[in-house]
């Protein structure tokens, strides 16, 4: 099941992108002993289903046929679509004492959500269309594969600093523990279905596998299951221009509980309809009784049983370029979300800092739950310490939603406290 | 102290609280929903059809119209008989004092029979001793005339000392199954009657003691508990019993709610069945066809009708599985001898019998010899049988089936679509389909379908279909028709049958049937 924040909220987001929620302001890194911050980011996406059809869809709001047809003029064999929420509170801190020389740790706490998945072509037309539009045609609805997952996660880590003649270095381990909340799966490796021209019988050919949590616990912060995840991070800053990083983020599994439910079916069957024995005959019962065979025979096999899921761990490699000091910062980063839909996405940023209290970064992709992308990020320093960005890598699906997809924002603030030397200043 | 920001926790929070996305779009669904066919033993249901040799069907229907309940002639009620033997006067008992407590008659109450012979088949006989006797006694019961395997009915045991100022009891069971039983006295010319002998005795180590005059020493329980006889012999009385109306339902009639049938002809064999082993007399004053739906009465006129049927008595010789022959008398009516078309052509789903039935009516003239087993019945049956060669006219079968419409609205957001019936008819009939949706009074919602018609099967030269003929019927549903559907209780699906060609007595055969398939093309929103 998939869940969005309210209506009313989604044109905000609209305008922001998740690309570096984590690290809005690179040239000011370090220079502080203590940070909090507070985040939200909203991402959905997809190389094929257009923006204004994920915008209806996630509104609630009806979408008619020439939508669904303007998405179906850009649908290829496999089609991929996701959407990514997140809402975090870190706090991070370096202390002078007690974990010893250049040792600092940091807390998050935080909710998501997170769908992703790919399908055919035809799923897309049974899904939105029906059947009937196809009848005397075979709809090849195999290789669809999509997963919702609902978490709540609190995660500690720890980075130690390594200072060098001509590197700076750090590396950081984390662990991470989830309150697994919600989850839906479903896998329809094989699938066919051919509608006779007049739908007198339907031949469906399907191997399918659907699981979820307890459906009579789908309240948010359930706790249905529980994941466990580990982080680690390495990051390189020379003292004249050069950055790089490479982080690996989040792996681990869930287990949801004994109660989730699953259903399989791997059949090939004909259905002509209900058999009615005797039309005379026919009572309440009967007909009850033939919706629950239905439903028994479609309906596959039914089970019971924990399961257990992989976390959404992402794997993350970044390069920062200094053109000028404080001025301008070039930057390419490589991510990749091991989930459903998800492909690996490339970055490429341009950020300038025109004023000291502003920073203005363009975003340039491709990949993640889409294809091309394109964004910019807006960020304000604002007082001593305070710092407040919002951003969007999806603008194209702003300004050409009939036929781009991609719909994303973010918005966070930070608070630094204790101002310290920034390691560029001090190499000048 | 700086405020914190609203915005950024604004969104916090929302994220955290987030909703379910309703999304809103439509699909047109087309799949096969049902299929049916529909054959002579669907419309004549719950009714035997005999296949003739040349593939034509006859309607063959029997039940009972009535039937004189045996247990009320064959039936031993339970009874408990007391007997006790009191001091006369002060005694001194000996070791080896025999007491008479009982020798004379038992006399059972059988108002409608007077037994003089009886087997049972299951029963018990209950011995309950009541002993004020200081010292232990023995107890002999003996039934002479009752006798399993040519044994007679004879134990003996002893019952404990009671102590002194009390009573000791002694309580035993019977089994009194196949024991054969004489109801007629010592001498072979009573009835309902038979000898009991009870004696008690002080065993021969006991201890002689005094007993004052007027003290009950012993007294005895004999209670005949579910006695069920297999058979019995004796006098059976005369007795009347009046036939109850509305006795006959004919469930194949209850789908029909109008229309006219000519029929071909048609057979009403009653069969009046004595078992017992004594004259019958039956009397049917009327025989009445009840079409419950329409009101609608018609009386059947039969020469018999109002003059007595007399029965002979059953025969001691075995008949088949029964140890006796019955007597029989077949009522025949007929289209030749009565009115029975226009009776059958009413459509009656009841039929209202008045008579009476009578047995011994002469009083007893078998000298007691009069007999009744317990799997015999005094009965009349009803045999209908009538060719399935007839011509509809604007026939219509009705079925209310039941269905709840709130489960659709729930679990199936259709918004309108249409039907489409392919059907493969292949009897001589033009199909009529109407579908109503009704709610829980029965109160008529709306008509999605009303008068769409399948095409008659073509008979050949020889009168009989070999093809069927394909039609095409459309349903479209509104979204009214689909509001009504979802809040109705009940669908009404009625077919109106219309011979082709019209008025021509058309023979049914065993392969005719109508092949209905339902495909549904539906808007859903998702």
């Amino acid at each position: 099941m998939l869940y969005c924040m309210y209506d009313w909220l989604i044109p905000i987001f609209l305008w922001f992108n998740t690309t570096g929620v984590t690290d809005y302001v690179p040239h000011d890194r370090n220079t502080y002993k203590m940070q909090i911050a507070v985040t939200g980011s909203f991402e959905t996406n997809s190389n094929a289903v257009n923006a204004e059809m994920l915008r209806f869809f996630l509104a609630g709001r009806y979408i008619d046929n020439d939508m669904k047809d303007r998405s179906l003029k850009r649908m290829r064999d496999i089609n991929r679509l996701g959407m990514d929420i997140n809402a975090d509170i870190s706090f991070f801190h370096k202390p002078d004492s007690g974990l010893g020389k250049n040792w600092s740790y940091g807390i998050n706490l935080g909710q998501r959500f997170l769908f992703g998945g790919q399908f055919s072509k035809d799923a897309y037309k049974l899904g939105f269309y029906g059947n009937a539009p196809y009848a005397g045609e075979t709809l090849e609805l195999g290789k669809l594969n999509a997963r919702f997952l609902s978490y709540q996660y609190i995660s500690l880590g720890f980075v130690k600093e390594f200072k060098g003649e001509k590197w700076h270095k750090s590396l950081g381990f984390g662990l991470g523990l989830a309150n697994a909340n919600q989850f839906f799966s479903l896998s329809v490796p094989r699938g066919t279905l051919f509608t006779e021209q007049d739908g007198k019988y339907l031949d469906l050919d399907a191997s399918y596998r659907i699981s979820s949590n307890d459906a009579s616990k789908n309240r948010y912060f359930y706790p249905n299951g529980f994941g466990l995840s580990g982080s680690l991070e390495f990051s390189m800053t020379d003292r004249k221009r050069h950055a790089f990083y490479l982080k690996a983020t989040n792996f681990g599994v869930m287990r949801f509980n004994s109660f989730s439910n699953s259903r399989s079916l791997d059949t090939s069957l004909t259905f002509n309809g209900v058999e009615v024995d005797n039309v005379f005959g026919v009572n309440g019962d009967y007909l009850q009784n033939t919706l629950d065979s239905l439903a028994t025979n479609f309906g596959g096999n039914v089970a019971r049983g924990a399961e257990l899921l992989p976390m959404p761990g992402t794997i993350e490699m970044g390069y920062s370029y200094t053109a000028i000091p404080r001025k301008l910062y070039l930057s390419a980063l490589v991510d990749y979300t091991y989930f459903p839909g998800y492909v690996p996405r490339g970055t490429i940023r341009v950020t300038g800092v025109p004023d000291p209290f502003v920073s203005i970064t363009g975003t340039f992709g491709y990949g993640g739950f889409g294809g091309f992308n394109g964004g910019v990020d807006l960020g304000f320093h604002f007082g001593e310490g305070w710092h407040f960005m919002l951003g969007t890598k999806s603008i194209q699906g702003i300004v050409a939603e009939r036929t781009t997809s991609g719909l994303s924002g973010h918005a966070g603030i930070i608070k630094r406290f204790g101002k310290r030397n920034n390691v560029n200043d001090e190499k000048k | 102290m700086k405020k914190l920001p609203f915005f950024p926790l604004a969104i916090f929070i929302l994220t955290f609280s987030s909703c379910k996305l309703e999304p809103n779009w439509d699909v047109d669904a087309l799949a096969p929903i049902a299929e049916t066919t529909l054959t002579p033993g669907n419309i004549f249901r719950d009714t035997n059809l005999i296949v003739q040799p040349g593939g034509d069907l006859v309607l063959d229907y029997e039940a009972r119209v009535f039937e004189f309940p045996v247990d009320s002639i064959l039936k031993i009620p339970d009874s408990t008989y007391t007997y006790n033997f009191v001091s006369p006067f002060t005694l001194f008992l000996d070791p080896g004092t025999s007491l008479p407590v009982y020798n004379n008659y038992l006399l059972f109450n059988l108002p409608d029979i007077g037994l003089r012979e009886a087997l049972l088949r299951g029963g018990q006989l209950r011995v309950k001793v009541i002993s004020t006797l200081t010292q232990p006694s023995i107890i002999n019961f003996k039934i002479p005339k009752a006798s399993k395997a040519g044994v007679p009915f004879d134990f003996t045991d002893n019952v404990p000392a009671a102590a002194a100022g009390g009573t000791a009891e002694y309580i035993r069971d019977f089994d009194i199954s196949w024991y054969n039983i004489d109801f007629s006295g010592d001498n072979n010319d009573q009835y309902n009657k038979l000898r009991l002998q009870i004696f008690a005795s002080l065993p021969l180590d006991a201890q002689s003691f005094q007993v004052p005059a007027g003290q009950e020493l012993i007294r005895t329980e004999i209670s005949f508990v579910e006695a069920q006889p297999y058979f019995a012999r004796g006098k059976i009385n005369t007795r009347s019993i009046n036939i109850a109306a509305d006795t006959v339902k004919l469930p194949f009639f209850d789908l029909i709610q109008s229309g006219t049938l000519d029929i071909e002809a048609a057979n009403l064999d009653l069969t009046v069945n004595n078992g017992f082993g004594v004259d019958a007399r039956a009397v049917f004053g009327s025989i009445t066809g009840v079409n419950t739906r329409t009101g609608n009465t018609v009386a059947l006129n039969h020469p018999i009708l109002g003059n007595d049927i007399n029965l002979n008595a059953a025969q001691l010789s075995p008949s088949g599985d029964l140890p006796f022959t019955a007597s029989n008398y077949v009522l025949n009516v007929s289209t030749n001898n009565s009115n029975l078309e226009p009776f059958a052509t009413n459509f009656p789903n009841k039929i209202s019998i008045n008579g009476n039935f009578t047995i011994n009516p002469l009083g007893n003239l078998s000298s007691g010899n009069d007999f009744v087993f317990y799997n015999a019945a005094a009965a009349v049956n009803m045999h209908l049988t009538a060719p399935l060669t007839f011509s509809a006219n604007n026939l219509v079968l009705s079925d209310t089936v039941s269905f709840n419409g709130s489960s659709l609205s729930k679990n199936n957001p259709v918004k309108k679509g249409s039907l489409k019936i392919y059907a493969e008819n292949m009897f001589p009939f033009e199909l009529e389909l109407r579908l109503q949706t009704v709610d829980s009074l029965g109160n008529i919602l709306g008509t999605p379908a009303n008068g769409q018609l399948i095409a008659a099967g073509i008979a050949e030269s020889d009168g009989r279909v070999y093809q069927p003929v394909s039609s095409i019927i459309n349903v479209e549903l509104s979204e009214t028709d689909m509001l009504n559907l979802k809040s109705a209780k009940g669908v009404i699906f009625q077919v109106r049958f219309h011979s082709l060609p019209a008025g021509q007595l058309m023979k049914i055969y065993h392969d005719y049937r109508v092949h209905l398939k339902a495909v549904a093309l539906v808007t859903a929103g998702i």
